[in-house]
């Protein structure tokens, strides 16, 4: 078939991972050779090579005058409530057992403040503490067990790069 | 295993993990115009490109704890950036998904991001034939299918292997060589009046 009437050619599939350095060393070699026979697959890697540059020529974002600014402030707000968190945990760890008691006598507690508006309750300031933040203990678990799941499959692929 | 890197930016994350955050500090600084791009070229909003960007250090941050090399730092990094930005499609998708209920769409519309709003709209109309020429170069990118569009990305302006982009989307090496074909295909369509 004459040269200039062809208008495919079976290797052109291959300029794509040949540009990309992604052919085996024989395919490599034969493509390289292959190009300088073939019109149609020349004109394909010139065509896809301007397509990379094309891309590559747009300038540049430079990140804004507050990017980094911005940044660190969501870092320490991170930091403040892991802080408060730990102080959280660490309390709990010895507090657990008497951490559903507290729960309890709180729950008794405000049924007694319902009822009997003039009794006045009192609780140790570290009980209180614990019963003040229990909410907040509580989202502090699930908060740490998501991040565990969103972060699952991220550590899972890294373990197989 | 642990890998033995020699990677220096595995060397500043190993600091940080061990508590100098001036290893953090190197890697925000080398990383930031480079992660802000990449999500920016995904998404072509700057500022919601900063914030993903932000997302993608913060997750670095919160990470260093368990933090064991396995591959470049920038491998790894970027894979995070790959997760943010899908993310953050999905979200949007869902939320234009919802809003569209009631209108027909075609696949080629269901495989693209909503449009978003081009920082550089009003100024590239009023400048420049180069401005044009990115603005054409930037639709062209962004009426990629998302998959293929990333594929691109990570290639083409981060010249990652195949193999680095596969474990980075979690696909296959196949796939991702597929992906990067159709999308210079679809590209080279697109920008035919430039080349
Ligand atoms: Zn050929």
């Amino acid at each position: 078939m004459d040269k200039k009437m062809k208008k495919s050619c079976n290797v052109t599939d291959l300029i794509s991972p040949f540009i990309d350095g992604e052919l085996s060393p024989k395919d490599n070699a034969s493509v390289l050779q292959h190009l300088e026979s073939c019109a149609i697959c020349r004109k394909e890697y010139d065509a896809l090579k301007s397509v990379d540059k094309l891309l590559c020529d747009i300038k540049p974002l430079e990140p804004s005058f507050d990017f980094a600014r911005e940044f660190w402030k969501k870092v320490d707000t991170l930091e403040a409530k892991k802080s408060r968190w730990s102080i959280l945990k660490n309390l709990s760890w010895g507090w657990r057992p008497a951490l559903g008691a507290v729960a309890a006598l709180l729950v008794i507690a405000s049924g007694s403040v319902i009822y009997y508006r003039s009794a006045p309750t009192t609780l140790d300031p570290t009980g209180m503490l614990i019963a003040e933040n229990i909410t907040l203990y509580s989202d502090y678990e699930i908060i740490n067990s998501l991040e565990l799941l969103e972060n699952w499959e991220e550590i899972i692929t890294l373990e197989e790069i | 295993m642990p890998l033995k890197s020699t990677d220096p930016d595995v060397q500043l994350m190993l600091r940080f993990k061990n508590g100098d955050e001036d290893g953090f500090r190197k890697l925000f600084s080398k990383y930031q115009t480079r992660i802000i791009n990449f999500c920016f070229r995904f998404c072509s909003d700057r500022v919601l490109a900063e914030d993903l960007a932000q997302e993608v250090f913060l997750r670095v941050y919160r990470a260093a704890n368990r933090y064991r090399p396995k591959a470049r730092f920038s491998t790894w990094i970027y894979r995070i950036a790959v997760n943010v930005c899908l993310n953050e499609s999905r979200k949007l998708k869902k939320r234009y998904v919802t809003q569209s209920i009631d209108q027909s769409m075609s696949d080629d519309q269901n495989n693209r991001l909503p449009e978003y709003r081009d920082e550089n709209q009003v100024s590239a109309d009023d400048k420049m034939a180069s401005r044009q020429r990115d603005k054409q170069i930037k639709k062209a990118l962004q009426n990629l299918p998302e998959q293929q569009r990333m594929a691109v990305l990570l290639r083409i302006y981060n010249e990652f292997s195949y193999n680095e982009i596969a474990s980075q989307m979690s696909v296959s090496e196949g796939k991702v060589k597929t992906l990067i074909f159709r999308g210079r295909q679809t590209l080279k369509q697109a920008l035919q009046g430039l080349i």
